[in-house]
């Protein structure tokens, strides 16, 4: 045979070059092992770790200048403050928090230590034991590394997959070589449940070791799925949601109930509600419109009658809820909302534009002279409405 | 068991390839675009500021993830601008370097909407997606509001670089072969650049300037950001005055 002259790599080429393959992708395998990060730490330059912080400081720099983010500074100590009773004095220092104004519920965690939390997760958040909550699940995140984690887990397995479908393509199995990609992205979806879930324990045991209330925790979940079941957008009441904390934190009764569990076995504690609604308050108003920028009537009106339940910032709420039926123009809509700017105007906090929507609301039934006074009280509220010649025009249509 | 080795045709056939990826790599090619708005040439001594290159590299491992580089990028950003220092050296310009200042609002809203222009030039001029307006002209500006830039650092233009590079790794030049092997080709690395030059008193951007080299190019050394910044700075207004002069 003339083939036992040729040098034996010429031989069986495709045989050698799916083990040559097979051999240079395990030797790049790296450990998803890795132990937590240390305090005050930085990755040397020269690592996966030390590029992804160094692409990371990049976006957090874009983050710092952009008009996204609630600079109010009362706002921006508090949450900092609940972040490092959580994280304690050590890792304090390695976190950057910054509020940025997104109306959906979330929160996330950079690896380099920039973390985001976003305002609609400060309208849901009923008290601080809540948002710490979910402040100690973040951190858990960047302690224990789950981005390098993740990052090393996608790298080996796309190593993986290419081995497979090389060879599934070799094997005259062209189709199957998806499957290999399939099955790596399915191993990451695992693992990111895996992290997910080590963070929740973590998490957790942080958020009470800082002296909060155990129960808290499982019923920030319990809300979010109460209000996720009450959507309008089917999709979102199906799925649990896109573009929401759920994409990215898939919510299982497993780990309500892992919670819960944790929490039966500790004492009760008493959640902490005042300092956080004092300097929550102030921005309740504009959280709730932004809210409604995203159209979901079902899951507005769900989180507005539970904040009404809690009984603070009546006026705001009330005006807010109108506001909701007002937009929404189902049949009915207009008398429901013109009660509720009714109820809202006994309260000293709703806004000068109560009247004026109310003024409208008791135009539109037809009761002109009601209209005509609130829209009055709406002038003597706001002196330097920008609508002020508007409604004047309202007042006096012939301009007298 | 045919088919299980090489035919002499199919050797000729891989050097071929492999001799023709080092050929064509190893190239840097520019594509410079020069403002149609009515422009003064620069004066002597106009005063530049160089604006930290913003440069990232990264590793490709073998299935072709890019990894990126902390120690490789911060390197290349060195040696690239001790390259464009080099190419005003002897030069009646004066080039100096300026870190963006954060507490200035204004200035960051400046530097994000050169980022957004370059990347619509990029998107429009080089990217095959042309834009029927910009047809037979190049007169994208920032606009008079860079003017404060101007004023507060007593500067003439803004110089603005972007680079990027990919390297493949050792299990990724193994999986190249192998699958060159196969028939399969795939990338083991490429690097591209830009450069836009900004009139700080009018906000036109004067010289625009995209770059592209193989993987025979590597700006990680001081030979490779040489040639990635010659390319670069190919016919720029400041440093190529004889180049202009012999043209027109």
């Amino acid at each position: 045979m003339l083939n036992r002259f040729k040098p034996v790599l010429f031989r069986y080429p495709l045989r050698l070059a799916l083990l040559a393959l097979g051999s240079t992708a395990l030797m790049s395998c790296v450990s998803t092992d890795v132990p937590p990060i240390e305090a005050q730490a930085a990755p040397d330059d020269a690592t996966d770790e030390g590029g992804i912080w160094y692409v990371t400081d990049k976006v957090e720099k874009d983050l710092q200048t952009s008009a996204i983010v609630e600079r109010d500074p009362a706002l921006n100590d508090y949450v900092s403050t609940v972040a490092c009773r959580v994280t304690g004095p050590e890792y304090c220092k390695d976190l950057r928090v910054y509020i940025v104004k997104q109306p959906y519920f979330n929160a996330s965690m950079a690896p380099n230590g920039m973390m985001q939390v976003w305002t609609g997760l400060l309208l849901r958040a009923e008290n601080e034991d809540q948002l710490a909550y979910v402040l100690g699940h973040e951190f858990a995140h960047y302690r224990q590394r789950h981005s390098l984690k993740q990052w090393r887990q996608a790298k080996n397995m796309s190593n993986a997959s290419l081995i497979f479908s090389v060879g599934a393509a070799a094997a005259g199995a062209g189709a199957a070589g998806v499957l290999g990609q399939a099955a790596a992205l399915a191993r990451l979806y695992g693992f990111s449940r895996e992290a997910e879930r080590e963070s929740d324990d973590l998490g957790f045991d942080f958020f009470v070791a800082a002296g909060y209330a155990p129960g808290e925790a499982a019923r920030t979940w319990e809300y979010l799925i109460a209000e996720a079941a009450e959507s309008s957008s089917r999709r979102k009441r199906k799925s649990v949601a896109r573009a929401s904390v759920f994409a990215t934190h898939p919510v299982t009764t497993e780990r309500v109930e892992n919670l819960q569990a944790k929490a039966a076995a500790l004492p009760a504690g008493t959640p902490r509600r005042e300092a956080f609604l004092a300097v929550t308050k102030p921005f309740l108003q504009q959280w709730l419109e932004q809210d409604l920028t995203l159209r979901d009537f079902g899951s507005s009106l769900f989180l507005t009658n539970t904040l009404i339940e809690d009984g603070d910032a009546l006026g705001v709420l009330y005006f807010h809820r109108a506001e909701i039926y007002r937009l929404r123009r189902a049949d009915g809509d207009n008398d429901l909302a013109l009660a509720d700017y009714q109820t809202a105007s006994q309260y000293d906090d709703a806004p000068p534009e109560n009247w004026r929507q109310m003024g409208d609301a008791l135009a539109k039934a037809g009761k002109t002279d009601e209209a005509k006074t609130a829209w009055a009280t709406y002038l003597e509220k706001a002196p330097d409405a920008p609508d002020r010649l508007l409604i004047q025009s309202y007042l006096d249509p012939d301009g007298a | 068991m045919a088919g299980s080795f090489f035919t002499l045709k199919q050797i000729r056939l891989l050097i071929l390839i492999i001799s023709m990826g080092a050929v064509v790599t190893a190239c840097v090619t520019s594509s410079v675009n020069t403002t149609s708005n009515s422009h003064e040439a620069p004066k002597s001594g106009a005063q530049i500021l160089l604006i930290q290159p913003d440069v990232e590299l990264s590793l490709i491992t073998a299935s072709g993830l890019r990894e990126p580089r902390a120690d490789w990028s911060k390197q290349a950003q060195d040696l690239i601008i001790a390259e464009i220092e080099k190419n005003f050296a002897g030069n009646d310009h004066e080039l100096r370097q300026h870190s963006l200042n954060m507490d200035d609002a204004h200035e960051v809203q400046l530097i994000k909407l050169h980022e957004a222009v370059g990347n619509t030039i990029l998107l429009h001029r080089f990217f095959n997606q042309p834009l029927p307006s910009k047809k037979d002209k190049f007169d994208w500006s920032l606009g008079p509001g860079v003017a404060t830039l101007a004023d507060n650092y007593d500067a003439d233009y803004a110089l603005f670089i972007f680079a990027r590079g990919a390297y493949a790794s050792a299990a990724r030049q193994a999986t190249a072969l192998v699958l060159a092997v196969a028939g399969v080709g795939v990338s083991t690395g490429d690097q591209a650049a830009f450069a836009s030059l900004v009139n700080l008193k009018t906000g036109d951007i004067v010289w625009f300037n995209v770059t592209v080299t193989g993987s025979g190019v590597d700006m990680r050394k001081p030979s490779g950001a040489e040639s990635v910044v010659k390319g670069l700075m190919k016919d720029n207004p400041l440093t190529n005055h004889t180049n202009d002069k012999a043209k027109s």
